[in-house]
């Protein structure tokens, strides 16, 4: 499934398995640097627009870039479970922008990356 | 050359050119590279020399751009750049009476921030030769200014030539100018915001602002600790609390309907600046600027909001 490619989404309409997302979301922590088997460093953020938050994975340098504070457009990004967690990715073909900072009202909760029950059972990497 | 160029084929006066700066300095200072941001001294330079209509204009709008209590490289080359064309091109200074109140406010300020290093204090000393000799030879212009002035004095107070100065001011008012009766009739004029408000960058301003009018109550914890990792995170800047204060108190007026929503309130914003601020010095300043409106208030000329 994708979603359209000029419209944004809000966080709380991303679902596991949509593909080419634009999100506006604001970064509010970024978490420790993990290396992957393949030598990538990747990085768990928590972003939030006025719907609620989730976590995204940002690989490499982009991940040392950011900060908390940041404004950020993704493009052609894509949702999918990891270990039973809703998360975002960037993906091939996708980009994030930095876009403006600190002026961007966000609510925390709901936390749309909590493992939840719905997602047991689904697709998982 | 090119700048004689631009001098030659401009009709109106450079406003355009004027406009435009006045623009990128507000919006852009932030991420203007260094050969920039000399490129553009370099061009206030030039309009103050040709005495270009509005150049104060951009002199007071680059004045803005230094930040109060940060003395990194870049923020101190700014500030002496602006002070060397301000000291060199006197005559014009003096030609507009807010742009000397504008910066003297600016470098009495300032002042507070230059101690330390060897560089820093000989901007000290040029800054107090700077400001001494403004409020010696043009006292009704800095007079302007209002109470602030008091409360930027006394900062300065232990300073010897601002000690000489206080001794006129409390024992001998009319050397300075025979219209000035003495600190009670500077205690009782309000400052206006544009001085309040000279010493936030814009930056500083955007996330202040933004706070005070679309953040809710309870959700205000991420981006102050945004604002305090940015702006407020060094011994040196504890200075900017309160310049931040003033700024609340005095310019940040909401209007009735966000004081009855659930917007995080001026109390609030002004709490967290006092309880976090690490320096006692700063601290008691802090408390004293948040008093200063209140103290001296009088129902007819002063606004309830500003207390």
């Amino acid at each position: 499934m994708s979603a359209a490619s000029d419209t944004f989404l809000l966080i709380r309409d991303i679902k596991p398995g949509l593909k080419n997302l634009n999100v506006i979301f604001i970064v509010l922590e970024i978490g420790r640097v993990t290396k992957t088997k393949d030598g990538h460093e990747v990085r768990s953020c928590k972003v939030a627009d006025k719907t609620g938050s989730i976590t995204i994975s940002v690989w490499d340098e982009i991940g040392g870039l950011i900060q908390p504070g940041d404004i950020i457009r993704l493009t052609k990004g894509y949702a999918s479970l990891w270990k039973g967690c809703l998360t975002l990715y960037t993906g091939r073909g996708g980009e994030l922008h930095k876009i403006g900072e600190f002026c961007m009202v966000y609510s925390e909760v709901p936390n749309f990356s909590e493992p939840n029950s719905e997602h047991v059972g689904q697709n998982k990497l | 050359q090119c700048y004689r160029d631009l001098a030659l084929v401009s009709r109106d006066g450079m406003n355009i050119v004027l406009s435009k700066i006045n623009h990128i300095l507000m919006e852009k200072y932030l991420k203007l590279q260094d050969t920039c941001r000399t490129q553009l001294v370099w061009l206030l330079r030039e309009l103050v020399k040709s005495g270009v209509l509005g150049a104060d204009g951009v002199c007071m709008t680059f004045m803005k751009q230094i930040a109060g209590g940060d003395v990194t490289a870049k923020n101190i080359w700014l500030a002496e750049s602006v002070l060397e064309i301000l000291t060199e091109q006197r005559e014009w200074v003096l030609k507009s009476s807010l742009l000397i109140a504008m910066a003297v406010y600016t470098y009495l300020r300032l002042i507070v921030d230059h101690h330390g290093t060897a560089q820093l204090q000989a901007l000290r000393q040029k800054e107090v030769d700077f400001c001494i000799s403004l409020l010696r030879e043009r006292f009704m212009d800095c007079f302007m200014i209002g109470r602030d002035l008091v409360r930027l004095l006394q900062n300065v107070a232990r300073i010897p030539e601002f000690e000489q100065l206080w001794k006129d001011i409390i024992h001998n008012p009319q050397v300075l100018s025979a219209q000035f009766t003495g600190v009670l009739q500077l205690l009782q004029s309000r400052t206006s915001r544009k001085f309040l408000a000279c010493r936030l960058t814009p930056d500083m301003e955007t996330k202040l602002l933004f706070m005070t009018s679309r953040v809710r109550f309870g959700q205000q914890k991420r981006y102050q600790d945004w604002f305090q990792r940015q702006y407020l995170a060094t011994p040196d800047s504890q200075s900017l609390r309160c310049d931040l204060i003033r700024y609340i108190c005095g310019v940040v007026h909401p209007s009735n309907e966000v004081l009855s929503s659930d917007i995080l309130p001026r109390w609030a914003i002004i709490g967290w600046l006092l309880t976090t601020c690490t320096s006692n010095v700063a601290a008691s300043n802090a408390k004293l600027a948040l008093f200063y409106d209140w103290l001296f208030f009088n129902p007819e000329k002063d606004s309830i909001m500003n207390i």
